[in-house]
């Protein structure tokens, strides 16, 4: 403590010069009122959310976001599955899936694709010792975002008991699943959610596969994360309001 | 060997790099134009003045952000050390690695761990270290170091890194970047895996919600914050912001002025060790905040201004002399414009005396700057203390020689007569060095100082007075004849 008194103490004596122009502390962190911003979300129409989807994709396309518009979530299941299907292990002989603990993933009809015969899906959970080793095996990871943003073609993924970091990161492919209410049109939407949602203290904005640029300014995917990420937006009406399913934040405290 | 000529001979080293120059030149003409013509296109084209209006009010409370930040961290099971020098970083580091028991640490790229040295503290105590951001993993195998703020291995070729890696991973020698980087990929993957620690920077801190971010296109700092038990973050003290909506302005204008992105792949927010209830991420989370330096550099509003820098390297992108000379000349993990200001500031001014000193003052480094740094202006402010001396910053004048040399001059122009006499001998003497360019002869000065790297144009025949006398001063004089002559006619 008193080393931190000190550093501090050097700091306050270095900008003693500035104390009559600064604002004051109330100021400099006087809270954005984003009222307009929830409005905004809430008032958009399906047909408005549409043109944001079309956004997203023109967006995703240079940054090698797949984006795939499912109606409903036995489409979302069938588009699972032949990706599954067609995509090749890479640090493993054989095949297997991990996928967060999600109401949304586990409402998923998984079983009924052919497909996935003999591939084991696995989920994340708070106490499976297991978990490490079986996201390391995974080939595929799959979650649901907390919002995606159109404008730049970004999934906002937070930490939660249950959907750990590792299932977006660790497997060659990453799937992405997004209900249409939850994409949102720009940056400062996504914030304005991010700073009112509960334990947003660790999560991720993820904007396309991992790629360098170090060898040569020569553009190559999947440098230590996904080599490939696919985003599957939820598009039915009824998944909108679905039951299950976490609705857009937009009146939490009061507004 | 003295700094100025390692200065002299890495410029001259990087400038007969072709695989550098090559390089160079591709990446000025696509990233520094690029985030030019960004700037121009920016719907807010106010947005960087204001944003550095807010960095300047961020500096000015910057202890009590800091301590919200602490808090923050703190409030979560996060430790958080302030480190007044390098030494007590390094100290605090290795005492972690040392209870902990580590005994390898996954490095995300981070240019305040080259600052402080700490990869040989931790390897001078047995502990392996590995970068793991491609190109700072390609340089510390090559045993070389970062000549670029964000493409470390700029000066390597693709031929160069083929070899390296058939040498070191046991690979078929390949020079294809995809299968190169697949090989990196694996190599690392298994060090990500295994390691103890995962050692990081930190880009913003955001004091409103106590978290520090990220950024990487390439996954390996998502990796070392998520799979080893320990994560330790190293922060420059100014590298900090207010509030969230701060953090948003400064993250465009980053991953704009770095690599022409709208958001780089991963921006990674993180407020402390993993929650009850996560699967996966670190047990413990300590962040380091450094001084080394920073709260002098505060201290002096001539340079206060420097700290509101985010380190996109937009300024190195666009600069005639870095282009030319590439980053090793500069003797730092900052190099370019914001490497001549920092380095010299953080180090000595006297010992990195020819950092400001190559610099052209050609104000190309603020017109892309983000945060509108003036770097033009403290460049020739640091020249201004090499030249006089500053007792405050422990400055003695670089050069008596010069100095004496301008004590000379101020007696020349002091007298015009003086000066006419002067010049008119000069220009006698010159006459034999001007070359077929019609410019002096380098080695005129016959010695490889200040005229050996660069061209000087020859004395005018005429001074612009004697001009004034001879043809200007007539032509006024006809006219005065021919007033008279009319008034004479007049009258």
């Amino acid at each position: 403590m008193p080393l931190r008194t000190a550093f501090l103490d050097r700091i306050r004596a270095a900008v003693r010069d500035t104390v009559d122009d600064r604002l004051s502390w109330d100021a400099l962190l006087a809270p954005t009122d984003d009222r307009a911003i929830f409005a905004a979300q809430a008032g958009r129409t399906r047909e408005q959310r549409m043109v944001l989807l079309g956004r997203l994709m023109e967006q995703a396309a240079p940054l090698n976001l797949q984006v795939h518009a499912c109606a409903t979530l036995a489409e979302a299941a069938e588009c699972i599955a032949a990706l599954a299907r067609a995509g090749e292990p890479e640090f493993h002989d054989r095949k297997s899936l991990i996928l967060h603990e999600h109401p949304l993933l586990r409402a998923l009809p998984l079983d009924a694709r052919p497909e996935l015969a003999g591939i084991p899906c696995h989920w994340t959970s708070v106490d499976d010792p297991r978990g490490r080793d079986h996201t390391l095996a995974a080939f595929v990871g799959i979650t649901v975002a907390d919002w995606g943003i159109a404008e730049s073609a970004t999934l906002v993924q937070l930490t939660r008991p249950g959907r750990p970091r590792s299932t977006s990161l660790v497997p060659s492919i990453h799937i992405a699943l997004l209900p249409l209410p939850h994409l949102v049109a720009d940056l400062a939407e996504a914030y304005a959610l991010i700073r009112r949602a509960p334990g947003s203290d660790s999560l991720v904005l993820i904007s396309g596969p991992s790629k360098t640029a170090d060898i040569e300014a020569c553009m190559v995917l999947g440098a230590h994360g996904p080599r490939a990420v696919h985003l599957i937006v939820l598009t039915g009406p009824s998944l909108a309001a679905g039951p299950g399913f976490p609705v857009a934040r937009t009146s939490r405290r009061g507004y | 060997m003295t700094r100025s000529s390692s200065y002299l001979e890495a410029a001259r080293a990087g400038m007969a790099n072709a695989c550098l120059q090559k390089s160079l030149r591709n990446l000025q003409a696509r990233y520094g134009q690029g985030a030019l013509a960004a700037w121009r296109a920016l719907p807010d084209p106010d947005l960087r003045r204001r944003v550095k209006a807010r960095r300047m009010q961020t500096l000015a409370h910057l202890d009590r952000l800091l301590a919200l930040l602490a808090e923050g961290i703190e409030s979560r099971g996060g430790r958080v050390f302030f480190a007044a020098t390098a030494a007590e970083a390094n100290r605090y580091v290795l005492d972690l690695a040392r209870k902990h028991g580590v005994q390898r640490v996954v490095k995300g790229k981070s240019m305040l761990s080259a600052e402080i040295g700490i990869d040989a503290v931790l390897a001078a105590d047995g502990i392996e270290v590995v970068e793991t951001d491609l190109g700072e993993f390609i340089v510390q195998i090559a045993a070389s170091s970062a000549s670029h703020i964000i493409a470390p291995c700029i000066h390597m070729d693709r031929q160069q890194i083929g070899r390296l890696f058939a040498g070191r991973l046991g690979i078929p020698y390949s020079d294809d970047p995809p299968t190169l980087t697949r090989a990196a990929r694996q190599a690392l993957r298994h060090k990500l895996l295994t390691a103890d620690m995962g050692l990081t920077g930190c880009n913003l801190a955001i004091a409103e919600t106590g978290q520090i971010s990220l950024v990487s296109n390439e996954g390996n700092i998502r990796m070392a914050t998520t799979l080893p038990k320990l994560h330790v973050a190293l922060m420059g003290m100014e590298r900090i912001c207010a509030t969230l909506d701060d953090h948003r302005d400064l993250l465009q204008l980053l991953t704009q002025g770095a690599a022409l992105q709208k958001l780089s792949t991963y921006v990674s927010f993180l407020g402390g060790p993993r929650h009850p209830g996560d699967p996966d991420g670190p047990a413990a989370f300590h962040l380091v905040i450094v001084d080394n330096g920073r709260s002098r550099i505060l201290a002096d509003p001539e340079f206060r201004e420097v700290l509101a820098c985010i380190r996109c390297g937009a300024c190195l992108n666009i600069c005639p002399v870095y282009g030319r000379i590439g980053g090793h000349a500069y003797h730092s993990p900052y190099s370019g414009p914001i490497g001549a200001v920092v380095t010299p500031l953080l180090h000595g001014i006297n010992r990195h005396a020819d950092l400001c000193r190559g610099e052209t003052l050609c104000g190309a480094c603020r017109e892309v700057c983000p945060v509108d740094n003036d770097l033009p202006r403290m460049l020739a402010a640091l020249r201004h203390k090499l030249a006089y001396g500053d007792p405050g910053w422990q400055v003695r004048p670089h050069n008596r020689r010069e100095a004496l040399g301008f004590k000379l001059w101020r007696w020349l122009i002091g007298n015009n007569r003086r000066y006419e006499v002067v010049f008119r001998i000069l220009r006698a003497l010159q006459r034999p060095f001007v070359g077929p360019q019609g410019m002096i002869d380098p080695r005129a000065g016959g010695q490889d100082g200040w005229t050996g790297g660069r061209d000087l144009p020859p004395l005018a025949a005429a001074s612009f007075r004697e001009r004034w006398r001879t043809t200007l001063g007539k032509g006024r004089s006809r006219r005065e004849a021919e007033r008279r002559q009319e008034q004479d006619h007049a009258a």
